[in-house]
């Protein structure tokens, strides 16, 4: 009996438990590759989702333009002047854009002599409103004179564009017959002869400093006044010379909003639940509360600006900024609030209690020694608390800050009182377009965006990160 | 602190602020530099001599003071809170009068002008003024069954099913509120330690200015037997002397009476405001003048009192009758003229106006260029008049804030003050309002969206909301009538929204999971250096982004491998917007926020419980299988239940990517719309704000507060008592 038990093969040996062994190593090796699988399937599918946007992207960033020699002949001109000699700018004709695009066409001409008479005829049309307008404002404003030779790049046509940038293929121009024949055949002999230029289209801003140094010029947001551009312009029906100039204004007005509002009242309500609330149901309703406003789906919040503050409070502000910063600062409150108690928290009570041993008051103890400590944390959240107000959409739709708007504004701090736009909310509308530029420039606004907000979590990962060394 | 930084804080450095600070505020929001400057120089000569000479009046001596260490006006350095109070006296009051008269004035503003373009359009002639009168009769016909005068008579039709609803519920409700309040107040025990039965004139006269309103003498009456009612159980409870009850009484009578007089004599217009601004500043002049300290014995503080009272009641009143409030909901039910015609006729008076701003001569050409006649120009000059009228009431008011904050300034800024105690007081009322904000925030939600729910059920029953199976906006015929009618039966809306956020988190849930174990469990500090930056990347993506990137990347990428693969198989097509696509890429979007939750819940398992499995011989997968995941399974629900709630509000990538067709269909290849696609749709529609359509996405929005409302609520206790039992 002995010796049956002895010789009887041990549970771990044998060809069971090597196949047994050999299995759970196998489990073993299967939910690691899952495990790093799934890490590798985020990262591919945000590299897709970048790679993505950037490809698209980067047909929005640039524009064709000629550089074309125009002289301005006076002749057209002769009928349509004031009997001193000036331009009659109250003439229809001046100020259609028609009327300059035949100067814009004998540059064309000029440029490829052998063009037949029906394809000479057509050149006009390829060259955007932009190209025209600018002709009939230097003249307007006197920066070109009648009889000059001015050498401009002329901003080309979304079509001619598109189509150039080889994302928008003949066949389909000539099957949605957006041009005559005549006209498509020019675009392709231009674009052999050189003339299409692919040059980066962004513009700049000009910042005004005559208007900026005196007090009064706070009034002034001379953006759109700089060269125009994808990051200067105004929203416009022509996809080539639409850009993000005023949605990016709004969005730099509403995170001023957010700053001023959200900020001190979330810090201001951190300090209080943290340091001084007494556990009674108040606090604990607010607590309650906050935690539930932090999940709350943003559009509900869009909801709430359309039903009490459009609607019940300020009719007539519908589409404002200021309303939409509101908002936004609503639904960034619990986020500041969370984060800054987090920070105040984490600050040790040992600088408290020494401040009151001291003979500091509990408040002084507070704001001079514990807030300071906890600055680092505080402005980290806010910073977080910023860029998803920054990226926020939903919320903004409903209140009307999604208006066509194709005009800038040039009164600083008051366009928070005038309808206006946002960033993420000029994406949605370029994006639901069908003319397929607006597409890529959506795909364009959406780098500006994420740069923006991308940046500013960088910023909140430093000032974190130079806290924690610093300990 | 020496005295010298100590004096140049208080002595120069906030008043320059403040004064600089005035100065642009006016400048930024009206340009008004030509104005702000005097009245910036004003501020300062006011700060610097009346504030500093008071200050400098004191008993001690200037030189002792400063050799004490002392700063310039004799007090033990506490720079800090005075200048709290300089900042305060001085700057709050033109701040909040140029906030105030931000929105309101505005208000007030386009109010005026729609009188003016309604006094062009000659066959709409509107009697507010009979129609204010007859509301009050009309309520009180309402309630309490009054007879109505003849002229009212005409009234009454349109007005039980106008008044029926909110208007008399939301007045109720606010004048109940404040007498509850005023009743609960002067029942505390609080109010005993403190002594504040010298504010209850001043909540009898809110109380009576709202139940004024509220319209009609008769509820003014109601609203003074209340407060009466609540003094003498006051007095009963703490058996106070009859003589201070009369006193009190006739206070209030006076009170009551100046009221009525204001009322009488200016219609609560800014006359009334002008008055009683006028007697404020003379009682507190004159309070100051006698160097009465705030009391309820001193004749000046309680004429003051009331003055306060009837400036806070008549600038309520008549900025309510700015915004239209007290007239324009009776004008809206009794046929009011379209917003379009309206719009129409001002451009036209807008025209005009803007020639005669500009100097130019009105010509009969210019008349005809403008299709207007000559009552435009009338109504052009009639709104300049208000403009004009407008900017000057912008210069009085600041002017008068500033004369305020100077009061203010001379009444507190003085050695006997006890301004530490003051400023500390001060900043823990504002501590605890700005968290009691977060408060009023989901208070204002709430009824936001229960104020607009309510109207939306009571034009589209509930049942045919939560029961049918259509969701069609003006999709249906009505044969009958010959109307496209909509059908608003909420089940498709949901079933998408259900739909789509189970196909994200079919997605999500798994690799989000499965990261944040290999995260975890088995990744070095070099693995967790490249994905922890990632994952923390797609988090800060905005939605917007992942929106345009389904609608325009992943979408047709999917429609063509489903093209090539998938629809040769099956036979099913893949429509341009899909529930696939949407909840794939919600999905991408919900993998950081499901692994962080998870990569949490898995780092509170305690340490022993994985070391005990791993000394038996388990291997790391069994562990985590066996030992970890049951372990943290609760808090991994929690988390789950958190996503689920976000993807059901989650707006932008299905608004983009999931499609506007409500149906009811197995096959995710199908377009589905969700309540958030559906909300925005209608908010942003063009259908009138009070169709039901445009109510439909109230009652949405309600019924997807409620569920994440729920499922926040359930995730959160999940969470924090499995947290409990590992602490």
């Amino acid at each position: 009996m002995t010796t049956e038990m002895n010789t009887a093969p041990s549970p771990h040996l044998g060809q069971d438990a090597a196949r047994r062994r050999q299995g759970r190593q196998r489990t073993e090796v299967i939910f690691q590759t899952l495990g790093i699988g799934a890490l590798v399937l985020a990262a591919a599918l945000l590299v897709w989702l970048v790679w993505g946007i950037f490809d698209k992207a980067r047909y929005g960033l640039t524009q064709h333009m000629m550089q074309v020699e125009v002289y301005l002949d006076p002749e057209p001109f002769d009928r349509l002047k004031n009997d001193d000699g000036s331009i009659n700018w109250s003439k229809r004709k001046t100020r259609k854009d028609t009327f300059y695009r035949e100067y814009l066409a004998q540059s064309v001409r000029d440029y490829l002599p052998d063009l037949t008479a029906d394809e000479a005829s057509e050149a006009g049309i390829l060259f955007s409103d932009a190209a025209a307008w600018k002709i009939r404002d230097g003249l307007r404003y006197g920066d070109y004179q009648l009889g000059d030779t001015i050498e401009i790049w002329a901003l080309m046509d979304d079509v001619v564009d598109v189509w150039s940038k080889g994302v928008f293929p003949t066949e389909a121009v000539v099957a949605q017959s957006i041009y005559a024949p005549e006209a498509i055949g020019l675009m392709q002999q231009m674009k052999e002869a050189g003339a299409l230029q692919e040059r980066l289209y962004l513009g700049f801003p000009r910042l005004n400093l005559e208007i900026w140094l005196p007090f009064v010029g706070l009034q002034s947001w001379e953006v759109s006044k700089g060269s125009p551009g994808f990051l200067t312009s105004p929203n416009s029906a022509n996809p080539e010379m639409a850009g993000l100039g005023r949605a990016f204004q709004g969005t730099l007005l509403m995170l001023l909003v957010v700053i001023v509002v959200a900020v001190p009242l979330g810090v201001a309500a951190a300090v209080y639940l943290e340091e001084f609330a007494p556990k009674n149901r108040f606090t604990d309703l607010i607590e309650i509360n906050i935690n539930n406003l932090a999940a709350v789906p943003s559009i509900i919040f869009g909801v709430l600006g359309l039903g009490v503050l459009v609607n019940m409070l300020f009719p007539f502000a519908r589409g404002y900024p200021i309303i939409g910063g509101l908002v936004l600062s609503f639904m960034t409150l619990p986020t500041v609030i969370i984060a800054s108690r987090a920070a105040i928290l984490a600050v040790p009570s040992s600088y408290k209690e020494a401040a009151i041993g001291m003979g500091a008051s509990k408040m002084q103890a507070v704001f001079q020694h514990v807030l300071p400590a906890a600055i680092p944390g505080i402005v980290s959240g806010v910073i977080i608390g910023i860029a998803q107000a920054a990226g926020e959409t939903a919320p903004l739709l409903p209140i009307g800050l999604k208006s066509f708007i194709t005009s800038s504004c040039e009164k600083g701090l008051a366009c928070l009182f005038e309808p206006g736009t946002a960033m993420p909310a000029q994406i949605f509308f370029w994006a639901e377009n069908a003319e397929r530029l607006f597409k890529y420039k959506a795909n364009a606004a959406i780098i500006v965006l994420l740069i923006m907000i991308l940046g500013l979590n960088a910023i909140a990962t430093y000032i974190r990160w130079r806290a924690e060394q610093r300990k | 602190m020496n005295s010298g930084s100590g004096m140049m804080r208080i002595g120069v450095t906030v008043p320059i602020i403040s004064v600089i600070a005035i100065f642009l505020v006016l400048n930024m929001f009206f340009g008004a530099w030509i104005l702000a400057l005097p009245l910036a120089a004003a501020a300062a000569f006011l700060i610097f001599f009346l504030g500093a000479n008071r200050l400098t009046k004191t008993n001690q001596n200037f030189d002792a003071a400063r050799a004490q260490g002392n700063n310039l006006f004799g007090l033990p350095d506490l720079p800090r809170f005075y200048g709290f109070l300089h900042v305060f006296c001085w700057f709050i009051p033109p701040v909040i009068f140029l906030v105030l008269w931000q929105f309101f004035g505005n208000a007030w503003l386009s109010a005026e002008f729609t009188q003016v373009a309604l006094s062009v359009m000659g066959e709409v002639n509107i009697d507010y003024d009979g129609m204010s009168r007859a509301t009050g009769e009309l309520f009180a016909n309402y309630f309490f069954g009054a007879p109505l005068s003849p002229d009212v008579v005409g009234y009454s039709e349109g007005f039980s099913e106008a008044f029926a609803g909110k208007y008399i519920a939301r007045r109720w409700f606010w004048v109940a509120l404040t007498m509850a309040a005023a009743a609960i107040w002067q029942l505390s025990p609080a109010h005993y330690d403190r002594q504040s039965t010298q504010w209850l004139p001043v909540i009898s006269l809110i109380v009576a200015g709202i139940a004024l309103f509220a319209n009609g003498y008769a509820w003014l009456t109601y609203g003074v037997a209340v407060v009466i009612a609540v003094c003498l159980f006051n007095m009963l409870l703490r058996r106070s002397a009859v003589g201070d009850m009369i006193g009190k009484i006739f206070m209030l009578a006076g009170g009551l009476a100046v009221l009525l007089w204001i009322h009488d004599i200016t219609q609560w217009g800014n006359g009334g405001w002008i008055f009683a601004s006028l007697l404020l500043i003379a009682s507190f002049a004159s309070m100051i003048a006698k160097g009465d300290k705030p009391s309820i014995k001193s004749a000046s503080w309680i004429l003051a009192v009331v003055a306060l009272g009837a400036f806070l009641v008549t600038s309520v009143v008549s900025v309510l009758d700015m915004l239209g409030w007290v007239q324009t909901f009776v004008a809206t039910d009794f046929g009011r003229p379209s917003p379009g015609a309206l719009s129409t006729e001002g451009s036209r008076v807008m025209r005009i106006f803007g020639e005669i701003k500009a100097g130019n001569e009105i010509t009969p050409q210019l008349l005809k260029k403008a299709r207007a006649t000559e009552e435009y120009v009338t109504a052009a000059q009639q709104w300049l008049a208000v403009n004009e009228r407008a900017q000057w009431i912008v210069y009085g008011g600041v002017l008068a804030s500033l004369v305020l904050g100077a009061l203010l300034s001379v009444i507190y800024i003085r050695p006997t003050s006890r301004a530490r105690q003051l400023h500390e007081n001060a900043a823990s009322a504002l501590l605890i309002a700005a968290s009691a904000l977060a408060v009023l925030v989901t208070i204002g939600l709430v009824l936001a969206l229960l104020g607009q729910a309510e109207i939306f059920f009571a034009k589209v029953p509930a049942q045919e909301f939560f029961n049918e199976l259509t969701w069609s906006k003006g999709g249906i015929h009505d044969h009958e009538n010959g109307i496209r009618k909509s059908k608003l039966g909420a089940i498709p809306v949901f079933y998408g929204t259900i739909m789509i956020s189970l196909v994200a988190l079919a997605f999500a849930v798994p690799v989000g999971l499965f990261s944040a174990i290999y995260m975890s469990e088995y990744a070095g500090p070099r693995v967790r250096g490249i994905f922890k930056p990632i994952l923390e990347i797609l988090a800060g993506v905005p939605t917007i982004v992942y929106g345009v990137f389904a609608l325009l990347i992943v979408g047709p990428v999917f429609r063509d491998v489903w093209g090539a693969v998938g629809e040769p198989l099956t036979g099913y097509e893949m429509a341009g917007r899909s529930a696939t696509v949407a909840g794939f890429v919600m999905g991408i979007m919900l993998i950081p926020f499901i692994s962080s939750l998870s990569d949490d819940a898995l780092k509170a398992v305690p340490r022993p419980l994985r070391d005990g499995s791993l000394a038996l011989g388990a291997n790391k997968s069994e562990t985590i299988l066996k030992v970890l995941l049951p372990a943290a399974l609760p808090g991994i629900m929690g988390g789950i239940l958190l996503a689920t709630s976000r993807a059901i509000g989650e707006t932008m990538i299905v608004v983009l990517a999931a499609g506007r067709h409500a149906q009811i269909k197995a096959n995710p290849l199908e377009p589905m719309t969700t309540v958030t696609v559906q909300i925005v749709e209608f908010l942003t529609g063009d259908t009138a704000f009070d169709s039901p359509e445009t109510l439909s996405a109230y009652g949405l929005g309600l019924v997807l507060f409620l569920a994440t409302l729920v499922l926040n609520m359930v995730a959160i206790v999940i969470v924090r008592r499995y947290r409990l039992k590992y602490s």
